[in-house]
């Protein structure tokens, strides 16, 4: 049996968090002073088709068929960023090409779902990595009472305790009113506020107690974490929330998800999200499937900056796509396509200087060109992209490089290459 | 040095992850010990002995965390020697204790019984245990799995790992039994006489897609209920049918609806034609009897891992793996990470050493499922002959008769060939049940279910690890020496220490890293149950819209429990006890006492200290003498309420209806007079005796409807008061009502009343928090406090004498009984103990089990 790597058990988790003096229930302070980078990764769950995405490619003679839009159809561009007119794909880069660098021949290294998921959210391929978006949580959850929101799974090396987001969860976010938007309660204010003493003093015992099982510790620590997060934002949340609308766009599962996630936000509940969307694993019929699971994608990245327009934190918002790993360049027996290495990632911010960008080239069978890791052109004794290079510069850029846990989960990437101070593209 | 060599070196070499550090080893062999040693030497006379040790436990922020547990015999080997070394008193850190002490026999009891059957037992049963040996706790463990909630435990347990009530969402399945199964389709697709347009019943296919979900579940509980060899999940040579599917599969056996019978499936047909479906020439297919292999044959198993034209039941292969041997496979090896290799399309699965690693092992046993096509239909392709896929059949590889790929490893398991192609996955079964990992395997599948954890993860400390891993070989050895029968195993783990551990003990100086046992967060499913098994109240909620939000699982979208609190889960809980508590104790209260659950102590009306009401009805009209008493402890700005009133009209003659109060005296705790006198002169005399006598005459002091004596006596001593009063009636059966109470309650009086009170607040404890509390301990008088408080609150906000107020709901159904009756709360005790229950169940000990 392997060594499993060592982690200090009892300096990671605990979930510790700075404690106010006197702690007390924060029903009525003043919302979080946190005006930092806010962080959300859009999963495209199951290994998705960037050839009929962000790294088009038209069908090459005397080779299998690469993509059957292709044989009637053109490679487009919004920008500096081509893309496959698939589905819905030009409504999103045309809206958007201005906030995206595109990161092409990225190297999964697997082409397992399990260490693609990973690899590519975590930048590392150790087991029991956290996604990058728990990291940024973790690095800045000062008392918050929903620093990581997750639709699906994601890994958090018990860094957070995530909140899983459900459809239902509009319910919760006022647990006394009795219906959402309505006056009646469940009880007085003044026997709530009972409770809720009773509650801070429970957490206070606790933590103040006698030395305990590591594990009835941790779970101490969750409790007191819980009691004492910060809820101010929870006052404002429900009108916020109905307070939006969706445009043009559709609602799902995923748009309800993401909704939540962004008046969270703004609210001051939380910094971080992670937002599974399933369906590319498409094995089979990969062009029906395929294009819906995109169409899903695009929707929901479409309706993440109209909400986040709304509510006024767009310029604050830095979102991450990408998938467990690639799909083949050629179609199965089943009309689907298999899992490839190579994929891609796009990155996402408004009025940033690093955007309308591509950076990594494949060749038109999609397998990675190598790349100059200073000039960030093609250069055959450059180095193959991998995820680790795209979480380098992740970190580095929402500042939680130098975090204690970033320090522990460290990147693979043995050579610095930097995206984000950088306009160059990859020719 | 063992301990270099074993716990130091990975990290601590010259190309090591510690390269950076200031010690610096060789790994090797025994020839370095002495190149070691001074290397340890040198850093520790330079440096610090003790930075050394609290590095290695983890401490001064060590990269390589906990390497040694302060217990382990290597740490206090090695605090002995850089003590000698050093010179230095380090026997602190040889002789660190962390030893653990046991919850009580009662405690693992009841949690036992929540976990296992969904009941809270009762306080009679819990305190027949209280010194109970462990032949009695292991005997009445396992008297918990014969309960028949045990069986939800297992299905619950189990459907955690398989996820095969994903069918009831995807749906996946629906196809395959339409154009596969008669019986279904014919039941579920019928022509409306009316429009003559074909129909769908898809309340018939849900109940369907519900009993194939159930399948597996229910094999797996039939074998271990029944005592069978754990084995045989994987082996049984029979699937489980309820009332529709024993129809579909053409039985012959009618069990009643939910009930689950085991059964072979006949009612398959393959197609003998040239078309896939049967649907499409029902005349032109057979009846097929499916070769069973226990839930690796099952439809909900097999569709949750669908197989493709190029997976070829691999996913099939790779999570039998998982579930039956604890085997992962995608872990089990070095992943390749070149660039070639994943990109080989000459079947690299076969032919590159990258790939094969894994695949000569995952391979094989996918052909041992070649029977099963896509969502798990038998040989669900033309002519019935096989599963293959459509661009197989018509490639040069594929020859008559073959039902697995030429161009992949041969059916069977490991270095084993399946002989019987037809029942390749029963004997791929068989094979797997007799390998040594199946022990373990079994172990690793059951553990979350009690502990809320994976045995062994990658945040294990090394010495957390090896802890874990000495435990679950122990585990498997007893499992494989029973047997393989689940039940003595889980009450092995019951009785564990990982189980009981319940703290450090008072001797320890640290806590003992290694054990992570105990209490933990409870499930959405077991939260629901207790409440329920406590207060006869449930909540869907918790099964239905917040399940996900408090760390339930869907099976689709979710799939893995959330076992740490979150802030949202904690509102999840608050929405659980504020929804409910107005329910529980107008539920109560509206039953006779000895049919109530959790108020068997108090009435409506009892409150802490002594307070009453009482009708005085007098059968003759001469002047009687009442006499009332009442315990009252003396507080800054304490009185007694006392109120004579009449709200009946007993007489149709008003005048009739007059009550004439003559003297009145009241008397202290010491016997002295407090006052003594005529009731008239006594209210115009002291302004603490107030009240509206008829005629606003006090003298003399009558009343009759809605007139009133009342008297707020100032206390100046604790003990018990006496209110006397001589009064004659105008007729018989007219009556006086008393009530008498202090104006401030008191949490810690002395008298009866007051101690019942406050027994009832501890039995309410010790319900929902399991902690058996004296009726004068600080928490009990807390809570006694908190419902003096909640009391007071209700009275302040003037809201009337009812549990209800406008916009504070109560969910409450009455069943016709009248608001006034149901509802009523004259002392506001009521809303002070919905209130109550609610904090109850909004506490860190009800929520952790």
């Amino acid at each position: 049996m392997k060594r499993r790597s060592l982690l200090s058990y009892l300096g990671l988790t605990g979930l510790g968090i700075a404690l106010p003096s006197v702690p007390c229930r924060v029903w009525a302070a003043q919302s979080t002073a946190y005006k930092g980078l806010l962080y959300i990764n859009l999963q495209a769950s199951g290994g998705w088709d960037v050839t009929s995405f962000c790294d088009p490619k038209m069908n090459q003679p005397n080779e299998k068929i690469i993509n059957n839009w292709a044989t009637t159809a053109e490679i487009q561009k919004a920008g500096n960023i081509a893309y496959a007119p698939v589905g819905n794909n030009a409504r999103f880069f045309k809206q958007h090409f201005d906030k995206m660098l595109v990161i092409n021949g990225i190297n999964s290294r697997t082409n397992a779902h399990v260490a693609g998921r990973l690899y590519n959210h975590t930048g590392s391929q150790k087991n029991g990595a956290p996604h990058l978006s728990a990291l940024h949580a973790y690095a800045n959850n000062k008392g918050l009472a929903m620093p990581l929101m997750v639709f699906g799974d994601s890994a958090t090396a018990n860094l957070v305790a995530p909140t899983k987001l459900s459809r239902d969860i509009f319910q919760i976010v006022e647990p006394n009113v009795r219906t959402p938007g309505q006056a009646t309660q469940w009880l007085a204010n003044d026997d709530l506020a009972a409770i809720n003493a009773l509650q801070a003093e429970r957490a206070n015992s606790l933590k103040d107690g006698k030395l305990q099982l590591a594990k009835q510790q941790q779970q101490i620590n969750e409790y007191y974490d819980s009691v004492f997060a910060d809820t101010d934002g929870f006052k404002n949340f429900s009108g916020l929330y109905l307070s939006l609308n969706e445009g043009e766009y559709s609602k799902d599962i995923y748009t309800d998800a993401i909704k939540f996630a962004l008046t969270a936000f703004t609210t001051g509940l939380g910094v971080s999200a992670d937002i599974s969307i399933s369906g590319f694993d498409t094995h089979d019929e990969h062009d029906v499937r395929g294009t819906k699971a995109l169409d899903d994608l695009t929707n929901a990245a479409c309706i993440l900056w109209h909400y986040a327009e709304q509510l006024g934190i767009s310029d604050r918002l830095v979102v991450s796509i990408a998938s467990d790993f690639g799909r083949t360049p050629y179609y199965n027996d089943g009309r689907g396509k298999d899992h490839w290495t190579y994929g891609s990632t796009i990155l996402m911010q408004k009025n940033a200087a690093w955007t309308n960008r591509v950076i990594g080239k494949t060749t038109e069978l999609h397998k990675a060109l190598k790349i100059n890791p200073q000039t960030l052109q093609v250069d055959p004794n450059g180095i193959e992209l991998e995820p680790s290079h795209v979480h380098q510069n992740l970190r580095s850029y929402l500042g939680v490089a130098a975090n204690p846990a970033a320090m522990r989960f460290k990147l693979d990437a043995n050579t610095s290459i930097d995206f984000l101070n950088s306009t160059a593209q990859t020719a | 040095m063992d301990v270099v060599q074993k716990y130091c070196v990975a990290c601590h070499k010259a190309n090591g992850t510690a390269k950076n550090s200031d010690i610096i080893f060789t790994r090797g062999d025994a020839s370095l010990e002495a190149a070691n040693l001074a290397v340890l030497n040198t850093f520790v006379l330079n440096e610090s002995a003790v930075r050394v040790l609290n590095k290695v436990k983890g401490l001064d922020s060590h990269g390589g965390g906990e390497v040694l547990a302060p217990s382990n015999e290597a740490y206090i080997w090695l605090a002995n020697y850089l003590g000698d070394l050093s010179g230095q008193n380090l026997t602190a850190y040889a002789q660190v204790k962390t030893t653990l002490t046991l919850e009580s026999p009662e405690a693992t009891y009841r949690r036992a019984s929540l976990l296992l059957t969904g009941k809270i037992p009762s306080t009679q049963k819990l305190s027949q245990l209280r010194q109970a040996s462990d032949d009695t706790l292991r005997k009445s463990l396992g008297d918990l799995l014969e309960e028949p909630g045990f069986k939800e435990f297992i299905k619950r347990g189990a459907n955690d790992q398989l996820l095969v009530r994903s069918v009831l969402v995807t749906k996946n399945y629906l196809d395959d039994l339409i154009f596969y199964y008669p019986i279904f389709n014919q039941k579920f697709q019928s022509i409306d006489p009316v429009t003559q347009l074909e129909k769908s019943d898809y309340v018939y296919s849900d109940a369907v897609l519900n009993e194939v979900a159930e399948a597996p579940l229910e094999l797996i509980a039939h074998v271990v209920q029944n005592n069978l060899p754990y084995t045989e999940v994987i082996t049984a040579p029979y699937t489980m049918v309820s009332e529709k599917t024993a129809e579909i599969y053409k039985t012959g056996l009618t069990p009643a609806p939910g009930a689950f019978v085991p059964a072979i499936n006949r009612g398959q047909h393959i197609s003998t034609g040239p078309r896939a479906q049967p649907k499409y020439d029902w005349t032109a297919s057979q009846e097929v009897e499916i070769p069973h292999a226990g839930v690796l044959s099952e439809p909900a198993f097999l569709q949750q891992y669908p197989t493709t034209a190029t997976n070829r039941n691999r996913a099939r292969s790779r999570w039998t793996y998982q579930h039956f041997l604890g085997v992962d496979i995608e872990n089990s090896a070095a992943r390749t990470i070149d660039s070639a290799a994943l990109t080989d399309n000459d079947n690299p699965t076969m032919n590159n050493p990258a790939c094969t690693a894994c695949h000569i092992r995952l391979d094989p046993l996918a052909g041992a499922f070649q029977h099963f096509g896509e969502r798990g239909t038998f040989h669900d392709q033309p002519r019935g002959l096989n599963a293959l896929d459509d661009g197989y059949r018509r490639s040069k590889l594929f020859k008559a008769g073959d039902t697995w790929y030429r161009d992949m490893r041969l059916p069977g398991f490991e270095q084993v060939l399946t002989a019987d192609p037809l029942n390749s996955l029963h004997q791929a079964a068989e094979l797997i049940a007799k390998d040594p990992r199946f022990a373990t395997g079994t172990v690793k599948f059951w553990w979350p279910a009690l502990f809320g954890e994976s045995i062994l993860d990658d945040n294990l400390s090394s010495a957390q690890y090896d802890a874990k891993l000495t435990a679950l070989n122990h585990f498997a050895d007893y499992f494989a020496a029973n047997n393989f029968a689940l039940k003595p195993l889980l009450v092995e783990m019951l009785m564990s220490d990982w189980f009981r551990g319940k703290a450090p003990s008072a001797e320890a100086t640290e806590s003992p890293a290694t054990y992570t046992g105990g209490k933990r967060l409870l499930t959405p499913e077991e939260l629901y149950n207790k409440t329920l098994d406590l207060t006869g109240v449930a909540d869907a909620n918790l099964l239905k819209g917040f399940k996900l939000s408090f760390g339930g699982i869907d099976s689709v979208s979710a799939t893995k429990r959330q076992r740490d609190l979150s802030h949202i889960m904690l509102r999840v809980v608050e929405r659980h006890a504020l929804s409910k508590s107005c329910t529980i104790v107008a539920t109560e209260f509206n039953k006779p006492k000895e049919e109530r659950k959790l108020f068997t102590l108090v009435e409506r009306q009892t409150l802490p200290t002594s307070a009453y009401q009482t009708i005085e009805v007098f059968e003759q009209t001469s002047a009687r003498d009442l006499t009332w008493s009442i315990p009252v402890v003396a507080v800054p700005g304490q009185k007694i309420n006392f109120v004579a009133t009449q709200t009946k009209l007993v007489q149709t003659d008003a005048v009739l209806d007059t009550v004439t109060l003559n003297q009145l005296q009241i008397i202290k705790p010491d016997g002295s007079v407090l006052v003594s006198g005529a009731t008239g002169e006594l209210y115009n005399q002291y302004d603490w005796i107030n009240g509206n006598p008829l005629g606003n005459r006090a003298v003399p002091f009558n009343i009759r409807r809605y007139n009133a004596l009342r008297i707020d006596i100032p206390v100046d001593q604790s003990g018990t008061w006496q209110i006397k009063l001589n009064a004659k009636a105008q007729t018989i059966k007219n009556q006086l009502e008393i009530s008498l109470a202090p104006s401030i309650l008191i949490a810690d009086a002395s008298d009866a009343v007051s101690q019942n009170f406050r027994a009832q607040v501890a039995a309410l404890i010790e319900r929902f928090h399991g902690k058996t509390l004296s009726p004068e301990s600080e928490e009990v008088i807390r809570y006694t406090n908190l419902f003096l408080q909640l009391r007071q609150n209700k009275v302040d906000r003037k809201t009337g004498n009812s549990l209800t107020e406008t916009n504070v709901a109560c969910d409450y159904n009455s069943n016709g009984v009248p608001w006034s009756q149901w509802a009523a709360d004259p002392a506001a005790s009521l809303s002070a103990w919905r209130t109550l229950v609610a904090a109850l169940m909004a506490d860190y000990n009800y929520i952790y089990e």
